[in-house]
């Protein structure tokens, strides 16, 4: 047990042994108490998961520093926290991970997801070796809520699991001329928006299901003679505009992840994309952030539900991704299925549906780096026994049956009567808002913790930049040889093949000079057996740009032909991972 | 050389305006953009009647963007709009003096000339004389350059330096033209027809390459590509989010980026009224037919297929026959329309998008009066009617020599290197010498022995200037003629009928007698303007049985009618009203008594 602590403790002198009952590492149980403690079984609307990370940063101001970005569109700030350990250097030298949660407002626990992850590596710091390198050599980029307004409403208003996807601004979504005037009601004021039906004997669609009333089931064809009793109304609510149709304008309506610039396309291809790319001030402010953040290597987006690790191309015509980027999108996607129970790995246009506009897709076909999007929550994590499948039930009477027997039938509203002033006596019922896409609070916690690992699994693999050798040989004339073997200790390239192919950002720069000396020739080693395969530049030998980088756990071989005397200085530089420098005597 | 330049390529300083009694059609002046912005706040300040300055934003630069809104007074609610761009390209610096022209002659006529009052009285002009101020200020700065790009660099050549390599005047003779120089990698001849100009080498004629080119410029950071690197990189006019192309550096990066596109995009979203806009630019959509599509073509993997949607052709080319007739312009278009404000306004926006090229330089000799006018007619003809392909995707050039800031139009490949050969044959017929330099010796300090010559900055955007008042007038009588194809709803009939004691039928007619739908088949697939509205106005007591109180319509086309038809229980004497409104078809308003 002492070894144990004392490998922990690391970084602090041996005579300080923690005293039991703090420092120990969170993921494991015996003699830990967090500095911050916050309770992962339930959710936080934006007020409250601010206040948290202003708490983390109060306690942590080393390591974590708020960023506000941009307004969203009521003037709530949009907050990106920035974690690196300031001592070890700047978050600009370091490659960054950005993680952000909540475009769509409903889609809320993805913040809490945003804050375990920075909670998870402010706690460890310190005791735990790889998560110091998280924050001595890497930085963070954590967005906690894209859409802070809609993510308040959610908390704040009547609605259902859809409701509050949309950003705030006002639309015309019926093309009356006014503006969010037929938005679904409360109509029996119980604080939530449901479903409405109506009994209409002998002559409905549905007939109650004999089982559970609570539940319909549709009527055979009619030449079996069975009629229905009941019709479906559809959501909660009246026609507040008289058009003839109920609730068709709602609050805002358009969907922030399909502003992005890439293969993004108008609303007529692409619903909710917007008059044009990054419309929205929270869309744009995000996009200004990372044009200007070269050194970011890594993002991860959180939506909900359906338990998935997407990756694009969002859409078909876009091709098919780099066979080398792919090669890292599937290892660390497939290790995301083995962390994940019930989380697929996906492609989005294939496997899930036509994306024109998304974010994390812009990540990798605009800024060249390996992203993904997770969407939390599978309906299959109610019942997670396989082995049990042929007695649970399945579809709604299973979470008919998940909510009476865990939520003591907290989850749905049963059904009552209503006096609906169009369809006269109505029955209002079905599941609230926290039903289907969330979690319920005892499974928050294990949905954080094992997608913040994930993070932190994609994080690890940003790459490394290591001189691994310098060999010199004398040529004869004066003149020597210099081999250096840089090395990209992680799987991330320096350069995803996409980012070298359509020349984003800048190419990684190996050089080598030093007083006295004189760098007559110079250039890449094809082969380590034969050092007269050279691919010589053609000119500024001592300064080589390399479009294509260092590969994911591979190496570049650089030859240089030096004369003089004097210590050869030589480094790499590149956006996405921190110079590396060696010197060598050349005499 | 110097003095023949400023011949041909007049840079107008500030000129006073004149007293009130201006002509009806001014001479269009190319003005610098202080000068062009102090005559377009002149003019309304001097014509409050009719026009006003409408501030869309600022250039990169931090240069005004106005808008210049010619109407009778405050334009009627929802009544038609045209906007007209000009000068979005850089170097069509000519557009905005044509645009310039228009405004002044419209706002001069406003009191006496009838045509000019009849437009005014229904439809509302909206002039951005110069979208592109930035790249526009090199047509009067020195040395003298074509600029096309305004916004972001790039590092062009990959050597981790920005800028380091931009065009410059190497032989300080005030122009930064074009250089050829020796070299075996060299893929250009001097053409063996006419060795002023520059064609690919073609082996299959037993040719080989013998000359680089590139723009006039230094090669600072010795990688032997001069000139490759300039600081600015994006174009306005690729910076729209239809086609965009992601990572060329023309585009910028991300579409409505650029300041000055966004003020456009954000001014036309605004203004709703606008239901047409013309772009002087090098973008075609009136000379030659435009490429189409079945209005329900289906997507290829979920996008659109490229075109106009085929209904709008149609009635596209009804204004494209007019505008032959009107003005006789053969020029043809050039360059890609992706990313451009011309094809994003109609295939995102659902705008009717004129686009006209307003001049290019002819690939032929110029005909001396007379002579050989029929022949031409029967070779128009014959070639005439032909759909145009697609614009042929001209994609930003990835020779850093051609990419350079300011790089100069045409890409020259074989086609375009035999139509200098037809351009030099006009400029030596029209007598315009100054628009080619010839070749010249100089000793660069980083090539060696090199020439400097080519066509001249601006050769092939501004015509001889004894054209230009005829042009802009020409231009000027298509534009006011668009004013009555504009739609503009009208409640041709309104009745009311008591089919019984208390029950009466209303039965209305909407009509758009103009030539253009209400909604065009782009924008109706945009969704981009919302329906007609018609709101039936009872009175009170009176109640609705059959039909809506409100009736949204999508669907009224051109030269149609539309009836629509209530049922309402009222016993006594009664006004019935109905109220129409739209956001660029006018408004209407209808009242019929209901006898007891």
């Amino acid at each position: 047990m002492l070894a144990l602590l004392l490998a922990a403790q690391a970084a602090a002198p041996a005579a300080q042994a923690p005293a039991p009952g703090a420092g120990g590492f969170p993921g494991l149980p015996a003699n830990h108490a967090p500095k911050v403690e916050i309770a992962w079984n339930r959710l936080y609307d934006t007020d409250q998961l601010y206040a948290l990370f202003d708490k983390l940063e109060a306690a942590y101001p080393a390591l974590v520093k708020k960023q506000v970005i941009g307004f969203s569109t009521e003037n709530r700030e949009l907050r990106v926290y920035v974690l690196t350990n300031s001592a070890k250097g700047t978050d600009a030298e370091k490659p960054a991970m950005w993680i952000d949660a909540n475009v769509h407002g409903n889609e809320v626990q993805g913040g809490e997801v945003v804050l375990y992850t920075a909670w998870y590596l402010l706690e460890n710091f310190g005791h735990n070796p790889r998560v110091d390198e998280m924050l001595n050599e890497r930085a963070f980029y954590l967005l906690p809520s894209v859409n802070p307004d809609s993510r308040a409403a959610w908390f704040r208003d009547a609605g259902d699991a859809s409701s509050n996807r949309t950003g705030r601004q006002p639309m015309d979504d019926d093309g009356d001329g006014l503006f969010d005037e037929d938005p679904a009601d409360d109509l029996d004021g119980d604080g939530h928006i449901v479903q409405m039906r109506k009994h209409l004997p002998g002559e409905g669609t549905l007939r109650l299901d004999p089982d559970d009333p609570r539940l319909m089931l549709p009527v055979p064809p009619n030449d079996k003679g069975i009629k229905g009793d009941w019709i479906m109304l559809g959501e909660e609510g009246t026609d507040d505009d008289g058009d003839g149709r109920a609730n068709e304008d709602d609050v805002g309506g358009y969907d922030m992840n399909r502003s992005d610039p890439s293969m993004w396309m108008p609303e007529h291809v692409q619903r909710g994309a917007g008059p044009y790319p990054l419309y929205w001030p929270e869309t744009r402010a995000i996009a200004e952030f990372l044009l200007a953040k070269p050194n970011l290597a890594a993002l991860q987006s959180f939506h909900n539900s359906g338990g998935m690790i997407l990756r694009g191309p969002g859409a078909e015509a876009f091709g098919e991704y780099a066979r080398e980027d792919l090669r890292v999108f599937d290892d660390i996607g497939r290790d995301g299925e083995r962390m994940l129970p019930f989380y697929r790995y996906m492609i989005i246009w294939k496997d899930l549906y036509s994306v024109f506009g998304g974010f994390a897709t812009w990540g990798y076909e605009g800024l060249g780096v390996i992203s993904f999007t997770n969407e939390l929550w599978a309906d299959a994590q109610q019942f997670p026994d396989a082995s049990k499948a042929s007695i649970v039930p399945t579809g709604r009477k299973g979470d008919l049956f998940f909510d009476d027997a865990l939520l003591m039938g907290a989850g749905f509203v049963d059904w009552h009567p209503y006096q609906h002033p169009l369809y006269g006596a109505v029955e209002i019922g079905g599941f609230k808002k926290d039903v289907g896409r969330v979690p319920p609070t005892f499974l928050i916690e294990e949905m954080l913790h094992r997608n913040a690992l994930f993070c932190l699994k994609h994080a690890e693999a940003m790459p490394i930049v290591r001189i691994a050798k310098t060999e010199v040989s004398e040529l004869g004339g004066g003149v020597r040889a210099v081999d250096v073997v840089f090395e990209n200790q992680r799987q991330i390239p320096t350069r995803t093949a996409h980012a070298a192919s359509k020349k984003i950002g800048t190419p990684d720069l190996f050089t080598l000079e030093g007083q006295g000396l004189e760098v007559l020739a110079g250039g890449w080693r094809n082969d380590r057996f034969r050092p007269e395969r050279i691919e010589l530049a053609e000119r500024e030998p001592a300064r080589l740009p390399s479009e294509r980088g260092i590969p994911g756990r591979g190496e570049l071989r650089v030859r240089w032909f030096v004369r003089g005397n004097g210590t050869a200085r030589i480094g790499w530089s590149g956006e996405k991972a921190r110079a590396a420098s060696a010197t060598v005597e050349l005499r | 050389m110097a003095a023949l330049l400023s011949a041909c390529f007049v840079v107008a300083s500030l000129i006073p305006l004149a007293a009130q009694d201006a002509p009806a059609a001014r001479a269009p002046e190319l003005l610098d953009n202080a000068a062009l912005a102090a005559r377009l706040e002149a003019l309304a300040k001097q014509h409050p009647e009719c026009a006003a300055l409408l501030p869309i934003g600022f250039t990169r630069q931090r240069q005004p963007l106005n808008v210049l809104r010619l109407s009778n007074g405050q334009p009627a609610r929802g009544q038609p709009g045209i906007l007209l761009v000009a000068n979005i390209d850089g170097p069509q610096v000519f557009g905005s003096a044509v645009a310039l022209a228009h405004v002044e002659a419209i706002a001069a006529g406003f009191a006496k000339d009838e045509r000019i009052k009849a437009f005014l009285s229904n439809t509302t002009l909206y002039v951005l004389a110069r979208a592109n101020p930035d790249a526009a200020a090199a047509r009067f700065a020195k040395p003298l350059a074509e600029v096309e790009a305004s916004g972001t660099g790039v590092d062009n050549d990959r050597d981790r330096r920005l800028a380091e390599d931009p065009p410059a005047d190497v032989d300080g003779d005030g122009v930064i033209a074009w250089m050829r120089w020796k070299d075996p990698e060299g893929e250009w001849i001097a053409d063996p027809a006419d060795t002023r100009a520059m064609s690919r080498a073609d082996a299959k004629k037993g040719q080989r390459g013998e000359y680089k080119l590139a723009v006039e410029g230094r090669d600072l950071d010795r990688d032997e590509t001069p000139s490759e690197d300039g600081a600015l990189d994006a174009l306005l006019n690729q910076n729209f989010p239809y086609e965009w192309q992601e990572h060329a550096p023309a585009a910028g990066r991300f579409p409505m980026d650029e300041p000055e596109s966004r003020a456009l995009a954000e001014f036309l979203l605004a203004r709703k009224d606008v239901a047409l806009v013309i772009t002087y630019g090098t973008l075609d959509t009136l000379v030659e037919k435009t490429k189409s599509v079945a209005d329900n073509a289906p997507p290829q993997k979920r996008i659109p297929p490229a075109g106009w949607l085929e209904s709008d052709a149609n009635l596209l080319a009804e204004l494209s026959k007019r505008y032959g007739e009107l003005t006789g312009n053969k020029t043809k278009g050039r360059g890609s329309e992706s990313g451009s404000f011309q094809a994003w306004a109609y295939q995102h926006r659902g705008l009717w998008s004129l686009a006209i090229p307003l001049w290019d330089m002819p690939t032929e000799a110029k005909k001396k009066e007379g002579e050989a006018a029929d022949k031409d007619k029967d070779k128009d003809k014959a070639e005439g009617g032909e759909a145009k392909d697609a614009p042929e995707a001209e994609k930003p050039a990835d020779k850093p020599a051609e990419r350079a800031a300011g790089g100069r139009g045409a890409k020259k490949d074989e086609a375009k290197a035999n139509e200098d050969l037809g351009r030099l044959k006009w400029i030596d017929s029209a007598g315009e010498s100054a628009r080619f330099l010839p070749w010249k010796s100089f000793a660069h300090p980083e090539l060696g022995e090199v020439e400097i010559g080519g066509f001249a900055p601006y050769a092939r955007s501004e015509p001889p200037q004894s054209e230009w008042p005829e042009m802009a007038r020409k231009e000027l009588d298509f534009l006011l003629s668009l004013g009555a194809d504009l739609p503009r709803i009208a409640i041709s009939e309104l009745s009311a009928q008591r089919l019984a004691s208390g029950l009466i039928e209303v039965k209305a007619a909407l009509l758009n007698d103009a030539l253009l739908p209400v909604h065009n088949k782009a924008n109706a697939r945009a969704d981009s303007s919302r329906p007609l509205r018609a709101k039936l106005v009872l009175p009170e007591g009176a109640k609705l049985i059959a039909g809506s109180t409100q009736t949204l319509i999508r669907d009224l086309g051109g030269k149609s009618r539309r009836e629509l038809r209530w049922l309402v229980l009222c016993e006594s004497p009664t006004q019935i009203g109905l109220k129409v409104d739209s956001d660029h078809a006018g408004e209407a308003t209808a009242m019929v008594e209901v006898k007891p």
